[in-house]
């Protein structure tokens, strides 16, 4: 067994390789040096894997680059992959997120916030008109790092749902393929705000999801930790047992869909581990109650993970990997009870994403 | 029928790849061409290398700099620009990251 962890971050993209054990890695990179990635992702439905990153340059703006033999060689078509149509009178800041949905379809949600859908790898991408076209589009704002679509759970076996999360915006489903869309955030509090429930315009920083359980999501918000059981139609706290309800990442055990991995940060206006403290949160009965997982993370850490700097893989046992803003990627071969360093002193790492190839 | 001019334009060496490897490339325009009609030549002819100079609302990429005879576009009338018989168009990106 071979396990591929792709690390992108504001400089390059890193590729660590290594056997079942994950306990030692080789890393290659920068690949794409310079360029900023804040998404990747391996497509596992082909023969191959294919690994796609979402790459900006400062310069020369942003662009798709996939890999068909695991980041050895690169391909990037002369047409922009993703473009908005001229109609739309916007431009590609750069790509979020990829997400890979039933039959063969790759979505990319982007900045500024906009779904786009491929059916040819991820090699071209359309528009999906009925979001853009969303009448609270114009009231949708920046957050602090931009205004994007950041997290799009295709739902495992009906292509016409899709649920998407943006910054800010909140989260939005579509039930007929993404022609029409609909705000589903009722619970969901919208910090700094003068209605502290809005029907939209919250902050919501991640979404996931479990294949084996789609009508059950799970949300960080700026402030706050949801569950929804209802296919997001409302949310519950699920905060009670974490040291803050702030942070960015939210992710789901690949085999067992209670189990959830957070990484808390202290607040709003405090961007750090609470008290320094380098932890990952795990709750293994879908958020009831929550362990603090630092065997072998640093103390002294006064900085945070990014919403799409961890991932699990789908061995068993799960691999699970975060990558820190000062450089850090740790993984853990064992669900969380233990990590170790895979590479340190990188560029702020802005995602991570695995395969077991 | 239309009066072609001849242009060159210099790239820089992280896009010499989008354009067959060349550190120059000579262009036709048409008499009365702007800076952007240039790119639209090139849009066709070198899709890969336009794209990087250009989005998809075919604005110039702010941190690319354009010079035109030795002048940076945005001192002059940007896109809209006048080439003159045998021109030269230097692309540098600009002094810009962290």
């Amino acid at each position: 067994m071979t396990v591929v962890l792709a690390i992108g971050t504001k400089k390059g993209l890193w590729l660590a390789t290594s056997d079942g054990s994950r306990a030692t890695w080789d890393v290659t990179g920068p690949h794409h040096s310079m360029n900023d990635v804040y998404a990747v992702g391996f497509d596992t439905r082909r023969r191959k894997p294919r690994l796609l990153a979402g790459i900006t340059s400062e310069h020369y703006g942003p662009s798709v680059a996939f890999s068909d033999d695991l980041g050895a060689t690169w391909q990037e078509p002369d047409h922009a992959p993703i473009a908005f149509p001229a109609d739309a009178d916007a431009a590609l800041a750069r790509v979020w997120q990829f997400a890979f949905g039933p039959p063969d379809v790759v979505y990319a949600g982007v900045e500024p916030s906009a779904l786009f859908r491929s059916t040819d790898g991820g090699e071209s991408f359309e528009l999906v008109r009925g979001l853009w076209d969303h009448p609270h589009r114009p009231q949708w704002q920046p957050g602090f790092g931009g205004q994007a679509i950041h997290s799009i759970v295709p739902h495992p076996t009906d292509e016409s749902r899709v649920t998407v999360a943006m910054s800010t915006g909140g989260v939005y489903v579509t039930t007929d393929g993404g022609d029409s869309w609909r705000a589903r955030n009722v619970g969901i509090q919208a910090y700094r705000n003068p209605d502290p429930y809005p029907e939209f315009g919250q902050c919501v920083h991640k979404i996931a999801q479990h294949p084996d359980r789609p009508e059950r999501f799970f949300a960080q918000n700026h402030h706050g930790v949801y569950r929804s059981d209802d296919g997001a139609e409302t949310w519950q706290s699920i905060a009670d047992g974490l040291p803050a309800d702030f942070g960015f990442p939210m992710v789901v055990h690949p085999h067992r869909p209670d189990v959830i991995y957070n990484f808390p940060i202290t607040a709003d206006a405090e961007r750090y581990a609470p008290g320094g403290r380098c932890a990952v949160y795990r709750s293994e009965d879908a958020g009831k109650s929550w362990d603090a997982l630092t065997s072998g993370l640093p103390e002294g850490f006064w900085n945070g993970v990014l919403r799409d700097a961890m991932c699990v893989d789908t061995a068993q046992p799960a691999g699970v990997y975060f990558g820190t803003r000062s450089g850090t990627v740790f993984a853990s071969a064992d669900e969380g009870g233990n990590w170790s360093p895979v590479v340190e002193q990188l560029p702020d790492v802005l995602c991570v994403r695995a395969v077991v190839a | 029928m239309a009066v072609g001019r001849q242009v060159t334009v210099r790239l820089p060496a992280a896009l010499r790849g989008r354009a067959g490897d060349r550190s120059t490339v000579d262009v036709e325009v048409p008499d009365g061409a702007t800076l952007a009609d240039l790119l639209d030549v090139l849009a066709a002819r070198y899709p890969g290398l336009e794209r990087r100079l250009r989005d998809e609302r075919r604005e110039l990429r702010r941190y690319v700099n354009f010079f035109v005879d030795g002048q940076e576009c945005r001192r002059l009338d940007g896109a809209a620009t006048p080439l003159r018989e045998a021109a030269e168009i230097q692309i540098i990106p600009s002094v810009a990251g962290g």
